[in-house]
């Protein structure tokens, strides 16, 4: 099932602190030249960085725009620049210039957040391709970040949460079949906690549930 | 350790994991309460968000409880405290009247031992792994026939839990991907921040989510055409939204799930979210209108037969949904 090319086998060893030989711009040309590791690369740079507190300008700026780039292109998802940047203007950047508070939590939790928008958009696509190495570090660095994460359960009295991550959750649409109507049931909630109750479903809320019928409110 | 031992091995621990949850009602306790407690963080992967989840599994003296905490705009505590389960959303809670079972934690699991898996799947051992420091077994379970997807096991070798595990697609591209990130077993709660957790969802709304059971023999419809491996691990009714029966039939093939839905169409069904024109006898050929809906893995179909709602939902192809929904066939109630 080994399916890496030269390429990610580079990047994996990066990553993994593995690779011997000290990384060249011709190293990592040859990487940003290839469209199957330029968004890996990019993705994982990126939580990194944020993750460890550095402003994302530490990248340099081609490497920034070559991610970019590849994430603009026709085919991809919805371009980030605009979150990343909201998100840069929020930490107070303008998504072009360096974040310099990184050290103060909120901005490195802004940076955070404006990592999972990388990972929303250029993460999912590593891991929706079967490269192992890839996907070895894509779990590391959600390791990271989900570890980075302040859990504070409202539910067990914890702190106030982070500000609201930016994630965009939605379903997606699909044709099971030819002819078949992709539509967006109203209902699926109902038959998705029934299919598995208890199950974390982000994105789909059990808010239906709390209409009629009621068998009794304010039951304790 | 040798690849017969890891093999021996797991096979020990998928047979415990399997056996966390019971269907008899005689004892409740012992079949509601997990064998290991465990506590952690885990990352759902579906579609294009990944969604952070807090995972608490223990027990009390007084019960077994059971909570996640999911992270994003849809941020939601949901607490299981024996049987019940609470969820609180931002502006509102509503308690699940809900026959709570281990087997229906969120933590996915295998219901079939790996020999029994290996019918249906060529089950490939992967090289021992330590998984955030804990020695874990992982399997690749490939399908030996289209009715279901490939998938990726890691369980943790001390306790059988889950730690990873993912859903391809036919060209193994990920559908969805579960992985605790942060591990911890043995790790229980203080049962007073339990109880304080609980009390503190305050006044809630309360929905009666329990399923029925229902004999197979006694349920309105009978399924005619199991894919092979699939088995009947549950039937009954639930309440559904609309007030009306809703019947389930919950599948498994030990590592993939399908529960099949039916229930009398309403008007407001007929409006939103399907249309048929055919009329008569509910077993009868005609146009079958069909809507669908995935959500990473899982995949919703919906058809309308002569004023039933008919849904399939599972992590299963397409194929596997419209076979068991071709299946089906009207008796009565």
């Amino acid at each position: 099932m080994d399916r890496l090319n030269g390429n990610e086998e580079v990047l994996s060893a990066w990553f993994d602190d593995e690779y011997a030989e000290p990384a060249t711009d011709l190293d990592l040309e040859a990487i940003l030249r290839d469209p199957n590791t330029r968004s890996t690369w990019g993705t994982y740079a990126l939580i990194g960085a944020a993750l460890r507190g550095e402003p994302l300008a530490t990248l340099s700026d081609g490497f920034v725009a070559a991610v970019l780039q590849r994430i603009a292109e026709p085919g991809s998802e919805a371009p980030p620049q605009r979150e990343l940047a909201r998100l840069a203007d929020a930490a107070g950047g303008d998504g072009t210039t360096p974040v310099t508070a990184a050290n103060d939590a909120w901005w490195r939790w802004s940076a955070v957040a404006a990592t999972l928008v990388a990972v929303v958009v250029t993460g999912v696509l590593a891991l929706q391709s079967p490269r192992e190495a890839g996907v070895r570090v894509a779990e590391r660095e959600m390791a990271l970040r989900a570890e980075s994460v302040a859990f504070a359960p409202a539910a067990m009295g914890g702190q106030r949460r982070l500000p609201t991550l930016p994630m965009g959750v939605r379903s997606v649409v699909v044709a099971a079949d030819a002819g078949v109507q992709p539509v967006r049931f109203t209902s699926a909630p109902f038959y998705m906690l029934a299919h598995n109750p208890a199950q974390p479903m982000g994105g789909v809320t059990v808010r239906a549930l709390a209409t009629p019928p009621r068998v009794s409110t304010n039951a304790r | 350790m040798g690849r017969t031992q890891r093999l021996l091995a797991g096979l020990l621990l998928v047979f415990v994991s399997s056996s966390w949850g019971g269907a008899s009602e005689a004892n409740e306790a012992a079949q509601t309460v997990p064998t290991t407690t465990f506590s952690g963080v885990a990352v759902w992967v579906r579609d294009e968000t990944p969604v952070v989840v807090r995972i608490d599994s223990g027990q009390t003296p007084l019960g077994a409880y059971y909570w996640t905490t999911v992270e994003g705009p849809n941020e939601r505590v949901t607490l299981c405290w024996r049987n019940r389960c609470r969820t609180e959303l931002a502006a509102e809670q509503v308690v699940l009247e809900a026959d709570w079972d281990v087997r229906h934690q969120s933590v996915p699991a295998l219901s079939r031992s790996l020999r029994e898996l290996a019918q249906w799947y060529e089950v490939t051992p992967l090289p021992e792994q330590s998984w955030q420091g804990h020695p874990a077994n992982g399997w690749l379970l490939q399908p030996r026939d289209a009715w279901r997807y490939p998938q990726r096991w890691w369980l943790d070798a001390a306790t059988g839990v889950t730690l990873e595990r993912t859903i391809f697609d036919d060209a193994m591209t990920p559908l969805e991907r579960f992985a605790f990130v942060r591990f911890e077993r043995h790790a229980q709660a203080d049962l007073t921040e339990v109880r304080q957790a609980w009390s503190s969802l305050g006044q809630s709304d309360r929905v009666d989510f329990r399923l029925h059971t229902v004999a197979p023999d006694a349920m309105p419809w009978r399924l005619d055409d199991l894919p092979p491996g699939f088995a009947l691990r549950a039937s009954g009714w639930r309440q559904g939204p609309s007030g009306s029966r809703v019947w389930q039939w919950a599948l498994s093939d030990g590592a993939a799930s399908v529960s099949l839905f039916v229930e009398q169409e309403t008007a407001p069904h007929q409006a939103a979210e399907a249309e048929t024109d055919s009329q008569g006898d509910a077993n009868s050929e005609g146009a079958q209108p069909e809507s669908a809906q995935r959500w990473g893995a899982t995949l919703i179909v919906r058809r309308n037969r002569n004023g039933w709602l008919q849904t399939a939902v599972g992590e299963v192809p397409a194929a596997t949904l419209h076979r068991l929904l071709d299946g089906m066939r009207y008796v009565d109630e």
